[in-house]
Formats: C-alpha cells, sequence, structure tokens
C-alpha cells in the first residue's frame, strides 16, 4: 500500500531522515552511560551497536518489501485486522514514548544550563507548537526540516571535536580491551538505544518514492551516525580521565566549556539553541510516526491524533525526576525487546507464511 | 487561513508570556560580574572568601571593589557578600580562583565543586595558590584601578603561553584529579612587596597541596609534562661556564619496562635550543663548542629532572602522572601496589639537547 506519489519523497532523502533520527539528546549525555562499566573500551561498544543497527535496517527492508506497506500492513497480514491493530498499537505507544523522552532530556538541559527558573510547560508548548507546525505540514515538510537540520549544526559539531584536541590525551584509551566481554555488552546495550531511532522507518516506508533503492542511503546514514557516535565518545574519552567523565552529566555539552570566542564568552547558549533544530525535527519525526498510525488504527483524522498526543506529551512533561529516570529505563527495555527480538520473529514468521500459502497455490 | 493567523497569534502571545514573566533579565550594568574568587582558611574551621568585580562608571576609569566574607561554603559567602553589593553578583565572568596556601594544605576539592559544577562557569578558568593569603593579593593598593583579576589571569596565561610555567586550569586540575596515577599541579603565586610574582609550582596529592618546585626547576618540569616552546634558562656549567639556553621545542617520550613485576621508566627528552647569552670563565674571546656543552648541559638537565623525581618520590606525589603511565601499558594494574612501589621505582632521564643556532655570532 504505498502512499500517494505526491507525499513521497525521494529515495537519498533517506540518509537525512535516518541520521535526523538517530541523532538526539543520547549524543549529549551517552559516553557517560556506556563507560559506567566497561571503561574507556566502550567505544568499541558503540561501533558493535552500529553494526547491529545496519542488521536491523536490513530486516526492516525484508520485512517492509514483503508487504511494501508499514508494519500496521505487516501485522494485518499476518494476524488480521483485529489483533494486528492491536499489536501496532503498542508500537505507536512507544513512537510517542521515545519522542517524550527526547523532549524531557531536552527541556531538563535548557533548564540547568540556560534558564533555571523557567517552567518545563512553556517549554513543552512552545517546543511541541514547532513540532505540531511541522507534522500539520506533513510528512515532506519534517523531511525538508530533518535536511536542514543536517546541514546547521554539522558546523557546531565539528568545532565541538576540533578544539579539545589541542588538550586531548589520547593515550587514555590504551589499554584497548582490558575489559571483560560481560562489560562489553553492557556498553553495547547502554549505545544501542543512543543510536536507536530508525525503527520510524516502519512507519514511513510506503513514503519512499523508490524503496529498493533507498536501502543503501539507510545503510550509509547508520554508517555516517557510528562513525559520528564513535568520535564523539573518542574526544570525550580522551578530554575527561575515566572518574572525571563519570561525574560528569552532559560531557558532550561540557566540551562546549573550552570554546571561547572573544565576542562570545558562552558558547554552549549557541550549541543548545542550536540544538533545538535537531531536537524539534526529531520530535516531530516520532509524533507523526505516531499520529499516522493511531489514524489508521482507529479512522480518525489525523490532525486530532496529533493534537491529543501533544496536549497528553505537555502533561507528561510536568512529572520530573524519577518519572523521567522510570520512563528512560522502560523505553531501553521496550526498544531492545521490540525491535531486537520481536520484529526479526516477525520476519521469520511472514516468510514461512508466504512460502506456504505459494505452496497451497 | 483562519486557522493559520490564530496559530501565529498564540505562539507571539506565548513568547511574550514567556519573556515577560519566567526569564530572570540581566541587564549588563545591573549585575556585578565577579571576575576572581579567592579563599582562604579563617578561624574556627571557616572560611574567608573574597570576591573581585569591577565597578563600570560614566566618565570616569572602572575600578574594581574587593569584598570579603567569613563562612562556611562559597555559596554561602556568596550569599552573604549578595547583601552588601548593589546589584545582583553574578558568577559567569570569573576568570581566576586563588587558594591560600593553607586552606590548600587542607584540601581545596571542595572550592573546585563549586566552579566545575555551575554551568555557567567556563573550564579555562585559571587557579593558583597563593604563598599567604589571597585576600591581600586582591587587596593591593596598585590594581585599585587597573583589574586585579585580569591582570593575574593575564600574568598566568602569559607565562604558560611563552614562560616556563606548564598549561594549567580548572579543566587540568580536575583532568589530573579524577585521574588514576596522576597527581594535580597548579601554578604559585605570591605577593612580593608591590608587586605579584609567580614563585613556582604546587604540586598536590589528591586535592591537598603537599610540597613545591621552585622556578629554575620549571623549566624541566614543563618539559616533562608539556611542550617546551619558549623557555629560558641559565645553566651554571664545569668551571663556572655560563650558558643561557633559549628552547625551540622539545618533546618528551616516557617509556615503560616491566623488570620482575616492577616497572621501570625510561624518560626520553629531546630538546632544540638556541644559545642566548655566552660567558666562559676564561675572559677570552672564543667561539662556543656546541658538542661540549651540549653534553654539559644534557648531564645538568638530567641531574636536576631526577632531583625532581627525586623530591615527588619523597612526599609521594606523582605529578608526572608515572601511575597512569604504567596503567597504560600493563593490564594488571593495582593502585595499592603502585603506590607501595612508587617511593622505591626507578626512573632513567636522557636527555638529548641539540643547540641549534648560536644567535648572529659564533
Amino acid at each position: 500500500m504505498q502512499a500517494n506519489i505526491r507525499h513521497q519523497v525521494s529515495p537519498y532523502l533517506v540518509f537525512f531522515i535516518i541520521y535526523n533520527s538517530q541523532v538526539g539528546v543520547g549524543i549529549l549525555s551517552f559516553q557517560r552511560t556506556i563507560a559506567a562499566k566497561a571503561g574507556y573500551d566502550a567505544w568499541i561498544g558503540v561501533l558493535v551497536a552500529g553494526c547491529l543497527v545496519q542488521a536491523f535496517i536490513w530486516v526492516m527492508y525484508k520485512l517492509l518489501g514483503k508487504t511494501n506497506g508499514d508494519i500496521i500492513d505487516v501485522h494485518t497480514t499476518i494476524f488480521g485486522n483485529g489483533l494486528g491493530k492491536f499489536l501496532s498499537f503498542f508500537i505507536m505507544i512507544y513512537y510517542w514514548l521515545a519522542s517524550i523522552s527526547v523532549l524531557i532530556g531536552f527541556i531538563e538541559i535548557i533548564q540547568v544550563w540556560m534558564f533555571p527558573t523557567m517552567p518545563s510547560w512553556i517549554l513543552s508548548t512552545i517546543i511541541l507548537l514547532s513540532v505540531y507546525y511541522c507534522v500539520s505540514g506533513g510528512f515532506r515538510v519534517i523531511v525538508g526540516m530533518s535536511f536542514l537540520s543536517f546541514i546547521f549544526p554539522q558546523i557546531l559539531l565539528i568545532v565541538l571535536f576540533i578544539f579539545p584536541l589541542k588538550i586531548a590525551h589520547f593515550s587514555n584509551l590504551l589499554p584497548i580491551m582490558s575489559h571483560s566481554f560481560m562489560d562489553l555488552a553492557d556498553s553495547i546495550k547502554s549505545s544501542m538505544y543512543s543510536i536507536a531511532g530508525t525503527e520510524a522507518l516502519l512507519m514511513y516506508y510506503p513514503f519512499i518514492r523508490d524503496p529498493k533503492a533507498s536501502k543503501k542511503f539507510a545503510h550509509l546514514g547508520v554508517l555516517f551516525t557510528t562513525i559520528l557516535y564513535t568520535i564523539s565518545a573518542i574526544v570525550s574519552f580522551t578530554f575527561y580521565s575515566e572518574n572525571q567523565l563519570k561525574t560528569t552529566l552532559w560531557p558532550e555539552l561540557s566540551l562546549t566549556k573550552t570554546v571561547t570566542l572573544s565576542f562570545l564568552e558562552r558558547f554552549e547558549y549557541l550549541y543548545i539553541s542550536m540544538y533545538l533544530i535537531i531536537i524539534s525535527v526529531l520530535i516531530a519525526l516520532f509524533l507523526w510516526c505516531s499520529s499516522r498510525g493511531l489514524k489508521r488504527i482507529f479512522n480518525r483524522k489525523q490532525k486530532y491524533t496529533l493534537l491529543l498526543l501533544c496536549l497528553l506529551s505537555i502533561i507528561l512533561c510536568q512529572f520530573n525526576g524519577s518519572f523521567k529516570d522510570m520512563l528512560n529505563k522502560y523505553i531501553i527495555q521496550m526498544n531492545l525487546w521490540i525491535f531486537y527480538g520481536y520484529i526479526p520473529i516477525l520476519l521469520l514468521v511472514l516468510t514461512f507464511l508466504k512460502r506456504g500459502k505459494q505452496n497451497d497455490e | 487561513m483562519m486557522n493559520r493567523s490564530a496559530f501565529c497569534l498564540i505562539l507571539i502571545l506565548l513568547l511574550l508570556l514567556s519573556g515577560c514573566s519566567f526569564l530572570p533579565t540581566n541587564i549588563v550594568n545591573e549585575i556585578d560580574m565577579a571576575q576572581g574568587v579567592g579563599y582562604d582558611l579563617a578561624e574556627k574551621k571557616n572560611i574567608k572568601g573574597t570576591i573581585v568585580f569591577p565597578i563600570f562608571k560614566k566618565d570616569k576609569t572602572s575600578t574594581t571593589e574587593v569584598r570579603t566574607a567569613i563562612g562556611k561554603s562559597s555559596k554561602e559567602i556568596r550569599s552573604i557578600l549578595n547583601n552588601e553589593t548593589r546589584y545582583t553578583l553574578v558568577s559567569g565572568q570569573v576568570r581566576v580562583a586563588l587558594y591560600g596556601k593553607k586552606m590548600a594544605k587542607k584540601g581545596i576539592n571542595d572550592f573546585v565543586d563549586t566552579l566545575h559544577r555551575d554551568p555557567a562557569i567556563g573550564s579555562l578558568v585559571q587557579m593558583a595558590i597563593v604563598d599567604g593569603d589571597s585576600n591581600e593579593l586582591f587587596k593591593m593598593k596598585k590594581y585599585k584601578n587597573e583589574n586585579v583579576s585580569i591582570h593575574i589571569q593575564e600574568l598566568l596565561e602569559q607565562n604558560m603561553k611563552m614562560g616556563l610555567l606548564p598549561q594549567t586550569n580548572l579543566q587540568s586540575f580536575l583532568f589530573q584529579f579524577f585521574q588514576i596515577g596522576q597527581d594535580p599541579y597548579l601554578p604559585l603565586i605570591k605577593k612580593e612587596k608591590d608587586n605579584i610574582r609567580i614563585t613556582g609550582m604546587a604540586i598536590f596529592k589528591d586535592d591537598q597541596y603537599v610540597t613545591s618546585i621552585s622556578m629554575e626547576d620549571l623549566f624541566i618540569f614543563k618539559a616533562l609534562v608539556d611542550i617546551n616552546r619558549t623557555g629560558l634558562r641559565q645553566f651554571i656549567l664545569e668551571k663556572h661556564d655560563n650558558v643561557v639556553l633559549d628552547t625551540l621545542g622539545s618533546k618528551v617520550k616516557y617509556k615503560v619496562k616491566i623488570v620482575q613485576g616492577r616497572p621501570e621508566f625510561t624518560i626520553n627528552l629531546k630538546m632544540k635550543t638556541r644559545l642566548h647569552e655566552f660567558a666562559p670563565s676564561e675572559k677570552q674571546r672564543q667561539s662556543f663548542d656546541k658538542k661540549k656543552y651540549q653534553k654539559q648541559v644534557e648531564q645538568e638537565l638530567e641531574k636536576s629532572a631526577i632531583n625532581i623525581i627525586n623530591q615527588f618520590k619523597k612526599h609521594q606525589v606523582d605529578p608526572l602522572g608515572l601511575g597512569a603511565k604504567y596503567k597504560e601499558h600493563y593490564r594488571g594494574f593495582n593502585e595499592k601496589q603502585w603506590n607501595m612501589y612508587y617511593p622505591n621505582v626507578k626512573v632513567v632521564v636522557n636527555a638529548d639537547i641539540e643547540i641549534l643556532q648560536t644567535g648572529t655570532v659564533d
């Protein structure tokens, strides 16, 4: 069930969508979580996680290529209408919760680094207003925004990688592979969530003009983000000593403290403000997925499902602190089980089902 | 169409709302920007904190205001001082943090923590230990009209760039403090008559001041921990030949060898220098014999390197990060065992000095 050609995007744009869906608030803080157990060997874990995501992309393309639609079509062909929609509903909830976790993470950053007295609901309302505006323009607007959000912040990211290199201690990374396999597995697990986000492909697949041609761009996109994450981990590892990194909440943002320009003392203000583009497009993408899914499940207009999700998000953003930790914990579990456990099984089931049908004929 | 404009209206209203009541406004001439902070030990376990901020006046030269208060924590001191100042004190412009020597002996971690925690404070803040009272240093009359904190900041930075001080700042202190197998070091400054002068390097054990090295040893110390670009040092060699060398560049390599389970270090120091001044003991004009003096300078440098390393070993401090280097090369690193080995660890220094230029005369 391909979407109307008017709403479709060119295959190469998948590169930017993949990049944008993977880079969120995670890149600002993942260095600390991955190094918790595996120490400074954790960058290997990022590379391994990148390979797993590549495999996941392959699985998704196989799965969606069989029905030529989105995940809801896959579910309905396998389980029928009722159960299929019920299972899809869980995935839509995941998309929505993931967007909230990004939103809450970013609001926390704004409050700690820029405006300590600003209440959460104002920030979430302002961000969600622009997100609503973006999503109501349709999928093509989101893709256009993710292209922009790829171009601009790259310049800042490069600045951020070059300044700390002047005082980098590359010997920090030595000795390589001094941790046990279990510790490395832990770092893979925690980097999996930071570079998660490609699962949005399950919803926007029908919107790609020539899905087969887009496959290589999706793989390239994942490769690019994996390299970006690995470099970012290595820059942080060479800049901080190991115990210092463990005390730093946002290692990547703290890197900006070393940048001083004669006309701009506090570089992080610029950086965080620029980051709003990345964050709002990411939230827009996930809310688009979620609201479109709910629209198809409940046969309502997308406008209303989107409004409902936005309002619920604003309410949930009011709960800070322990709610945020709990949310993140559940989302990490959900992400692992749904997309690295359930989806591959789905592919197997679908392959056997189709084969069986062919035999009947 | 209606929908769109209503949307814009809501957006504008919201921005106005947030702009008016929820954001604290800080107008630049209605805040007092602290530029320097200092902490000294006071009586009864209290801390004497000093904050320096400039006051800008219309049509007049600006002056610096120095305020002192006694309290238990640095933010308590700030809130006490806030009761005295005309505008709110903000910390985003702090450039230099000084710690009195007596306080540094008890540990400065609590006071570094607040610099580290505050998102408004950059990590390139200069830190120094004052031989004496930081309060007195800030209060010097000479710098009443000249901004004293910027004076100290530039004094330190200038010496790190062109002189003998190795690069230090808040980030380097935190890095070394948290690094396993390394201890931090900070510059030591002193008020001498009516001047502020750098007198050496303060060496810490964790966050406590333990010992210091003098200006003379800074030449070799900088070469061992940093890149020595334009340091100047005078060597008085055999027969009182006086040679003054200026570095053009230096490179240091640490090699770790494990002998019978214990680490042994070889430090290879390569340095390119040029001759700045030459006064032979015989009062006769003679051309400079490069080879002969290179050898003698090498021996002299090796001797002073071993000297400071012995001093570090005696005090159980490790500013060179030998422990960290051992850890990089040996997977079974154990911090306790290393601390036991450290006082008797074998360190060999090989200096390789090359005198490239002798100036415009031979």
